[in-house]
């Protein structure tokens, strides 16, 4: 139940966009998404310290889009859906006025005659129904 | 070599951008025309749910000036109107957007690129078109309208995003 509380707070969804605007940080959550891992694990593709992996780490932490787990010095790291699942909603109907747009650009794509000739002229043309 | 991938990607490459991103197999001439001419323009630029275009003008070269106006059900008026910064045939155009409701102009005015590049050895096209904002607040206004309540969780849409990552 915090989770759902904490997807739809503003605050949260600022967080969770913050964490998403860096490409390591992205890699990081499609790794996390296949599986848990290890902070050495999600650190070893990036040709950067361990410290700046770290660093990442607790971004997506504090955006509550990861949490991790200590066992002796192992800590592993585990993907939390919430916060993915109030920026995917947020997002999807902006995107279903552009595929309802984009299917009917389809439409009218099918329907032209293709030409061979830039024969258009680029004046000022109008269409009034 | 890639294929054309008709689903929709939106992503924000910056705080005040939204960039959507969807491939069509057509040749690259072919959207671009479907793009640029107004007749054909006016016949898939529907606009959020519920608006129908009603008029559609397009001048299309530099400092040109485009408008297109839609009409909703319970009669209330739209205008997406603006002035093009560079047109590049069948390449890439930019323009200036703003909004009117009514008659009154809504403050702040976006800032469009639309990009086609062939794939599939010219055989599709995939258009890239990134929208600059005057703010991230009316950048996130943006992506946040037309949200209904309620929708069920989904995965789908970030999925997609983060797909698009890896194509990258």
């Amino acid at each position: 139940m915090l989770n759902h509380m904490v997807a739809f707070a503003p605050k949260a969804l600022d967080a969770a966009f913050q964490a998403l605007a860096h490409p390591t940080r992205r890699a990081m959550i499609r790794a996390l998404s296949a599986g848990e891992r290890t902070v050495g694990e999600l650190a070893e593709p990036f040709e950067v310290s361990l410290a700046a992996s770290s660093k990442h780490i607790q971004v997506l932490e504090r955006a509550g889009l990861v949490t991790r787990r200590v066992e002796g010095r192992v800590h592993t790291c585990r993907l939390e859906p919430a916060p993915l699942q109030a920026v995917a909603e947020w997002t999807a109907d902006y995107r279903a006025m552009w595929e309802q747009q984009f299917a009917r650009l389809d439409d009218v794509l099918a329907e032209m005659q293709p030409e061979k000739l830039p024969s258009k002229s680029r004046r000022a043309r109008r269409r009034k129904s | 070599m890639s294929s054309p991938d008709r689903t929709v990607q939106v992503t924000t490459p910056s705080a005040t951008e939204i960039r959507i991103t969807r491939d069509f197999a057509f040749p690259r001439e072919q959207v671009w025309r479907a793009y640029t001419d107004p007749e054909l323009v006016a016949r898939w630029l529907c606009g959020p749910e519920g608006w129908v275009t009603t008029s559609c003008e397009i001048d299309l070269r530099t400092d040109g000036a485009y408008r297109h106006e839609w009409r909703h059900d319970d009669g209330r008026q739209m205008a997406l109107v603006g002035r093009f910064l560079e047109v590049e045939r069948p390449t890439r155009m930019v323009r200036t957007e703003s909004f009117e409701f009514g008659c009154e102009a809504q403050a702040g005015e976006q800032h469009a690129t639309a990009e086609l590049l062939e794939i599939a050895d010219g055989t599709a096209t995939r258009v890239v078109t990134t929208i600059r904002f005057p703010s991230q607040e009316a950048r996130d206004a943006t992506l946040a309208s037309g949200m209904a309540e309620g929708i069920g969780a989904s995965f789908a849409g970030l999925e997609t995003l983060l797909a698009a990552e890896a194509h990258a």
